[in-house]
């Protein structure tokens, strides 16, 4: 009966004899507790390999009474764990039945304690849910070490809620990573908003800075350069941005770009590695309609934040300079494309009505209100 | 998306904005409409806001309350026309308001004067 029983269910005639001699118990009571715990986790959504897999990490589960079992999901559910949480536990960590429920109720109030949420906490736990058992000094210690590197708490919380695995982790193994993205050139601030923005960059791969920008140097950018550039962009560092790089590369040199340009624009802009090559490349191929090949590469290389702003943007500003039969060169000089059309409009009509030099349309604010006495608020409120 | 579709922004051009921000499928539309609220009460122009959101996607999914803080810190530097700065320079919306503080004060420690800074950081990419 027993034997027929399991062998119904999956269990292979080695995993039943497993079953069969965790304990002392007779096969007729083990039957009569596996076949109530088999019913109770059937309707709990609990497949047959799940269960298999349960009972052989945890034999000691079907000694368990149902009753006691329905109490340590009961205490999860309190805390805010949906029933799908609370059995996803159970299927991962079927140990969860040998921790008492106060010691999971004061595990889960330790980590509030450090200023998780219950939501974060859920998050942890439902993924890692050996931390309910784990030595919780050693985990603090390693929340604390965050801590007095000078992380914010909402960072570190963060950092561990993403990579819960960082509570088990070795803490040699993030102080060697600080050490290493140190040596580099990182100053501790950059180091704390680089992980703070990507975590795992705390358990990769030290070289991890020269194999996800080894592209970037063969290219030609200095090691000094790429510092730069992740110091301001830290998120190219992120998967799905740095393995476009050598498209975004060559797609810059089909426009045109020569490799120097390309350095020098992404240097100063390093926003352009975020846009999508086709996002690039029709903005350049709209401009060429008016604009001639190489005065275009001119204004981009004068002005690499023309690369972010958006086409009816740099559009309507040539449009209203042509208008205003502005000479080409200083369209080409791009720093006026920084300028916004409001106040350009603003500054024409007032130097229409009193001065012919509209060379100064494009002067910082400071210097148009050293020149004509009128600021920026008064000119768009026409109040002159 | 609806709260990006409504402001009008196109299907294309939200496709261009996910390429630069991958994130902005995970952000609801509370929170889009909290951003674009925000800038709307700043004097952005819905232009303004579009060439915000497509320059640098990243103001979308940003801590909205850092945004808020950004924006007071630059009101209490000096800057008067918050949307005029915002349409030449969106990438400032990264920073912090305590790195704007300290950029401000390191301009100022150069012998800048105020409104030279105020130009400074609206013209150029001090990111």
């Amino acid at each position: 009966m027993f034997d027929e029983y399991l062998l119904d269910i999956g269990y292979t005639k080695e995993q039943i004899n497993v079953i069969r001699n965790f304990s002392n118990y007779s096969s007729s009571t083990l039957l009569y507790n596996i076949k109530n715990l088999y019913n109770f986790l059937k309707q709990n959504n609990i497949n047959n390999n799940e269960f298999i897999n349960i009972t052989l990490t945890n034999p000691s589960i079907i000694l368990e009474s149902i009753d006691n079992i329905k109490l340590k999901l009961y205490e999860l559910n309190t805390f805010g764990f949906n029933k799908l949480n609370s059995i996803n536990i159970l299927k991962t960590y079927p140990y969860i039945l040998d921790i008492s429920t106060e010691r999971i109720r004061t595990r889960l109030n330790k980590f509030i304690d450090l200023g998780f949420s219950k939501d974060n906490i859920i998050y942890i736990i439902s993924n890692n849910a050996y931390l309910l058992r784990g030595d919780f000094s050693s985990y603090k210690r390693k929340f604390d070490f965050f801590i007095d590197y000078g992380y914010s708490k909402k960072n570190t919380i963060k950092i561990f809620t993403n990579i819960s695995e960082l509570f088990d982790c070795n803490i040699t193994i993030i102080k060697n990573r600080i050490n290493d993205f140190k040596s580099i050139g990182f100053s501790s601030s950059d180091i704390i908003n680089i992980t703070s923005l990507i975590p795992n960059l705390l358990l990769s791969n030290s070289n991890i800075i020269h194999d996800r920008f080894s592209y970037l140097i063969e290219f030609g950018f200095k090691d000094k350069e790429l510092i730069q550039i992740i110091k301001k962009l830290p998120i190219l560092l992120k998967n799905s941005y740095f393995e476009t790089l050598n498209n975004k590369l060559n797609n810059l040199i089909k426009l045109g770009f020569s490799k120097d340009n390309i350095i020098y624009i992404i240097s100063n802009n390093p926003y352009i590695l975020i846009y999508s090559e086709d996002n690039i490349s029709n903005k350049f191929n709209t401009l060429l309609e008016i604009i001639d090949k190489d005065d275009l590469i001119k204004m981009y290389i004068n002005f690499p934040l023309l690369f972010g702003y958006s086409l009816n943007n740099i559009l309507d500003k040539i449009n209203y300079y042509n208008k205003i039969k502005l000479d080409t060169s200083y369209i080409i000089n791009s720093k006026v494309l920084v300028f916004p059309l409001e106040l350009i409009k603003a500054r024409y009509f007032y130097l229409s009505k009193k001065d012919n030099n509209y060379n100064n349309l494009f002067l910082e604010d400071y210097k148009f209100y050293k020149k004509y006495k009128i600021k920026t608020t008064e000119l768009l409120e026409g109040d002159f | 998306m609806d709260g990006l579709i409504r402001f009008g922004f196109t299907i294309e051009e939200i496709n261009i904005l996910m390429d630069s921000n991958e994130d902005i499928s995970l952000i609801s539309d509370n929170s889009v409409n909290e951003i674009i609220k925000l800038l709307k009460d700043n004097n952005c122009s819905i232009n303004t806001i579009k060439n915000i959101f497509i320059c640098n996607p990243f103001v979308i999914t940003n801590n909205i309350i850092d945004t808020a803080k950004l924006i007071n810190k630059l009101k209490e530097l000096g800057f008067t026309n918050i949307n005029l700065l915002l349409d030449s320079n969106p990438y400032i919306l990264n920073i912090s308001d305590k790195e704007l503080e300290k950029l401000y004060n390191k301009k100022k420690d150069e012998g800048l004067k105020s409104s030279e800074i105020i130009d400074f950081i609206s013209y150029n990419n001090v990111i």
